[in-house]
Formats: structure tokens, C-alpha cells, sequence
């Protein structure tokens, strides 16, 4: 397909559609759209890609993406320091602080365990979590993962690994629907599952 | 071919495909292997997504499309909701789902395979000493795909074996002691007691599995004697065996 198109242009379709959920098709249609756009526009965009990529790193609190370390949510000193969320990924962290039900900290795992993919948890940010509670003032950690079953097998996989460090470990309630991302829940029912959720002692 | 189809499946998996969508990979049971979109699977409520919930049993019709078919509606037969909330049978269902997903072939029709999944899943829902069905279920899966390893006499002479006997993979079977003398390469030692102990579950009625007595150490040697017989057989990992360590 790129063969019709001038070098240059093929070149921008081509790297659009690396993008996650980004066809040919609107790689196509997003290329075009740029090249015909303000060349302002095209450069701010440009800028915002390379600060994004040059500043944002992993907070070493949390593993939550963040432009400063610790991120804003660690440093905020008025946040309850004896709870610790465990999502997936910062997009659910975004969730929960829509709901402006919760006022503990996180902890982002960048992932769930894939047991037929062999993804372990080596490959998600598992140590830090653990350093962090027996270090940390930490009093309950409620497992936030989605009700999908990577995500009760993530959640599952470290109930067992915290149990020995003495923590309360709880987990979101199943009023969550099966099956669905967390990020796509509505506040309402997030915070219900958050406030409904259960002590996970055994299995 | 145009139009739509229904299918009978066990859900082996169901993977993130795009922002909203799902990919599931199922074993029907009468057309094999099979992958289909799930559209609106990452949102809450979504019944498509609750019909195709990891190890359930279900009916699906089916759209088609021109590289991947998708679930277009569907309902679920045999619930195996708690192999989802209980972390040993968890471990113990994804193994049996990543070998199934290695045995099954697309379009290609295995009901043996698929009623043999369909039984140990629902055993593990039932209750049944999982360390019991994952063995049960390896030794049935190597029968019906034709790689059982001959145990009753030495499979390369013939001759009757010791209490002490080699299982050489390469020669799937066991070999007696002089036999083994010469032989290098991958495989396992295997008494006497494991042998019979495999040659009874290849003929149990798997109804019979609940009231199955077995010491769970032996059970637990035979699993990782049969895991890497099974590996070597498929030429890959299975990667989920160190899940089901890790939720033991
Ligand atoms: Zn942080
Ligand atoms: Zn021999």
C-alpha cells in the first residue's frame, strides 16, 4: 500500500500504525490529517512526544508513571500511608481517583500474570511491592486487578506471596461484572466494589 | 461461505485484541481449534464477554468474517465459575488449556480431546484432587494423540521389565535395564509402582476419579515425569506448570 505514497508519507503511515488499535487504514487517515494540518500544530505535537518520552519515568515509591520521584500521589502527605491499591496499570489508577472514593496510596504492576504467555511475576513490578510493605508503615493492601481471570490469578498469586508479611490483603468486591476492564467501570460501581470489598485469608 | 454458524466450545483463553475487543481461543467440539472476536468484550456488562469466560463450557453462534469469525451471541452450558476463584484448581485449569491449545488443530475435528478437557475441567470444579486430574488428564491426552508411552515391557527388546525401569522419551517407552545401558538422552527413571500407577489412570472411568485413592507425592513425581514427557513430545514449553507450582 505505502508503495503509492511519497517516501516520506509511507514513512509516517508506517510508524503510525506500530500504534496500538491503529490500522493501515487510520494510519492513513492520521498521516494525512497531519501533513495537511498547521505545521505549529504538527511541531507541538512532535515536542509533546519527546518531553513525554524523556521526562516520564517509573515513581520508585509506587511504579506509577509520573514526571517528578516520588510521583504527586506519593508525595502528597494528606494521603493515608497504611493503605496501598495494587492495579494493573496507571490508566487504572486513573479510575480510582475518579471515583474520589480513595485516599490511600498505589501500586502500579505494569501488567498481570499471563501463565500460558510464561509472564511471570518476575516480569511485573512484584519486588518493589514487597520491599515496599516490609519496609513501609503499610497496614492493608487491597487487590485492585481486573475481574478477569488473568487478573483473579494475579490476585490470587499475591494474596499467597503477601500472607507471610502480615498485611491485611482484601480484594475489590465482585460486583464488578466478569470479564470487563477495570478502567471502563463507572465511578459508581468502583466505588462500590472498592467499599465492598473482602478480606482474602485463605486459598 | 456466508452466514453464520453455532459451535459447542470449552474456552481456553481470551486475550486483549485492540482497546475494546477480545480474542478467544476455544476447543469446539466438533470443529477443532478456533479463534473468534469478542467485540465489546473489555466493557463491563458486555454478554458477549460473559459467554466467553475463560474454561466455561459453552454455545456460541458465530459470524463470519474474512480473516477471523466472531461471536455474534450465545450462552453458557456447564458454569466452571470456580475454577476462576480457586487459586490450585486456577493453576491446574490453565495447564490443561495450554496443552489443549497445543494438541487442538484448527478445523480440524478432536471430539476425544474435547470430551476429555470437558471432563477433568468439570472433575476440578467437582472437587477432585487436582494434582489427580492434571496427571489423569496428561496420560488420557497422550492416548488420544497417540504418543502413550509403552510401559508394559521393554519397547525396545520386548522384554520384561524390573522394578527399576528408564522412560526414554525418544523411544516413548520404557526401557528395561539392559536396554538403558546404552542409551543417552532425555528421560526419567520409572519403578515398577509408577507404571502400574499410569497404566490405571490410562483406564480409569474418569467417573471413578472421586473415589480414587493415591498417595500425593507420587502423584507429584508423576506429574513432573509426564509434564517433560508431554514437552518433549510437543517440542514446547508449558508454560503454565510453574503457575500451578506457584499456587500449590
Ligand atoms: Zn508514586
Ligand atoms: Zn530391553
Amino acid at each position: 500500500m505505502p508503495a503509492f505514497f511519497a517516501p516520506s508519507m509511507a514513512r509516517l503511515i508506517e510508524e503510525l500504525s506500530k500504534l496500538p488499535g491503529i490500522g493501515p487504514k487510520s494510519a492513513q487517515r492520521l498521516a494525512l490529517h497531519l501533513v495537511k494540518g498547521a505545521e505549529e500544530d504538527v511541531r507541538s505535537l512532535a515536542e509533546a512526544l519527546m518531553d513525554a518520552k524523556t521526562t516520564v519515568q517509573h515513581c520508585s515509591i509506587c511504579s506509577n508513571l509520573t514526571d517528578s520521584d516520588p510521583c504527586e500521589i506519593c508525595g502528597d502527605g494528606s494521603r493515608r500511608e497504611d493503605l496501598v491499591c495494587v492495579v494493573e496499570d496507571p490508566s487504572d489508577v486513573v479510575a480510582m481517583e475518579r471515583t474520589r472514593d480513595y485516599d490511600g496510596l498505589y501500586h502500579v504492576l505494569h501488567g498481570l500474570i499471563s501463565p500460558m504467555d510464561g509472564v511471570g511475576p518476575d516480569e511485573l513490578r512484584v519486588k518493589n511491592l514487597l520491599d515496599r510493605l516490609r519496609e513501609d508503615e503499610v497496614q492493608e493492601v487491597i487487590l485492585a486487578t481486573d475481574p478477569t481471570v488473568e487478573g483473579e490469578a494475579t490476585a490470587m498469586y499475591l494474596a499467597r506471596l503477601l500472607r507471610p508479611l502480615g498485611v491485611k490483603v482484601t480484594r475489590i468486591a465482585r460486583g464488578l461484572p466478569e470479564g470487563g476492564d477495570l478502567d471502563y467501570a463507572d465511578e459508581a460501581t468502583l466505588s462500590r466494589a472498592l467499599r465492598g470489598r473482602y478480606s482474602v485469608d485463605s486459598g | 461461505m456466508s452466514g453464520e454458524y453455532s459451535v459447542e466450545a470449552v474456552v481456553l483463553e481470551s486475550r486483549k485484541l485492540g482497546e475494546n475487543d477480545r480474542l478467544a481461543t476455544l476447543l469446539t467440539r466438533r470443529h477443532g481449534k478456533l479463534r473468534l472476536v469478542v467485540r465489546g468484550a473489555a466493557k463491563p456488562r458486555s454478554k458477549l464477554a460473559a459467554v466467553t469466560q475463560p474454561f466455561d463450557c459453552v454455545r456460541l453462534d458465530v459470524w463470519r468474517g474474512r480473516t477471523l469469525d466472531g461471536v455474534k451471541g450465545g450462552e453458557v452450558l456447564h458454569s466452571l465459575r470456580r475454577l476462576r476463584s480457586e487459586p490450585k484448581a486456577l493453576g491446574c485449569a490453565y495447564c490443561l488449556a495450554e496443552i489443549v491449545s497445543y494438541l487442538g488443530q484448527e478445523g480440524e475435528a478432536d471430539e476425544p480431546l474435547y470430551l476429555l478437557l470437558l471432563t477433568c475441567l468439570r472433575a476440578l470444579s467437582a472437587g477432585v484432587l487436582e494434582l489427580l486430574v492434571v496427571v489423569f488428564f496428561i496420560i488420557r491426552a497422550s492416548r488420544v494423540s497417540g504418543f502413550y508411552p509403552v510401559l508394559d515391557q521393554c519397547v525396545r527388546c520386548a522384554g520384561e521389565l524390573e522394578d527399576e525401569s528408564y522412560l526414554c522419551f525418544g523411544h516413548g517407552g520404557a526401557l528395561c535395564r539392559l536396554c538403558a545401558g546404552d542409551v543417552r538422552g532425555d528421560g526419567a527413571s520409572m519403578t515398577a509402582c509408577e507404571r502400574e500407577l499410569a497404566g490405571n489412570l490410562a483406564r480409569v472411568h474418569p467417573r471413578n476419579l472421586l473415589e480414587y485413592e493415591e498417595d500425593e507425592d507420587r502423584l507429584r513425581s508423576m506429574l513432573g515425569l509426564f509434564l517433560n514427557y508431554l514437552e518433549y513430545q510437543l517440542e514446547r514449553r508449558v508454560n503454565s506448570r510453574y503457575f500451578m507450582d506457584m499456587l500449590e
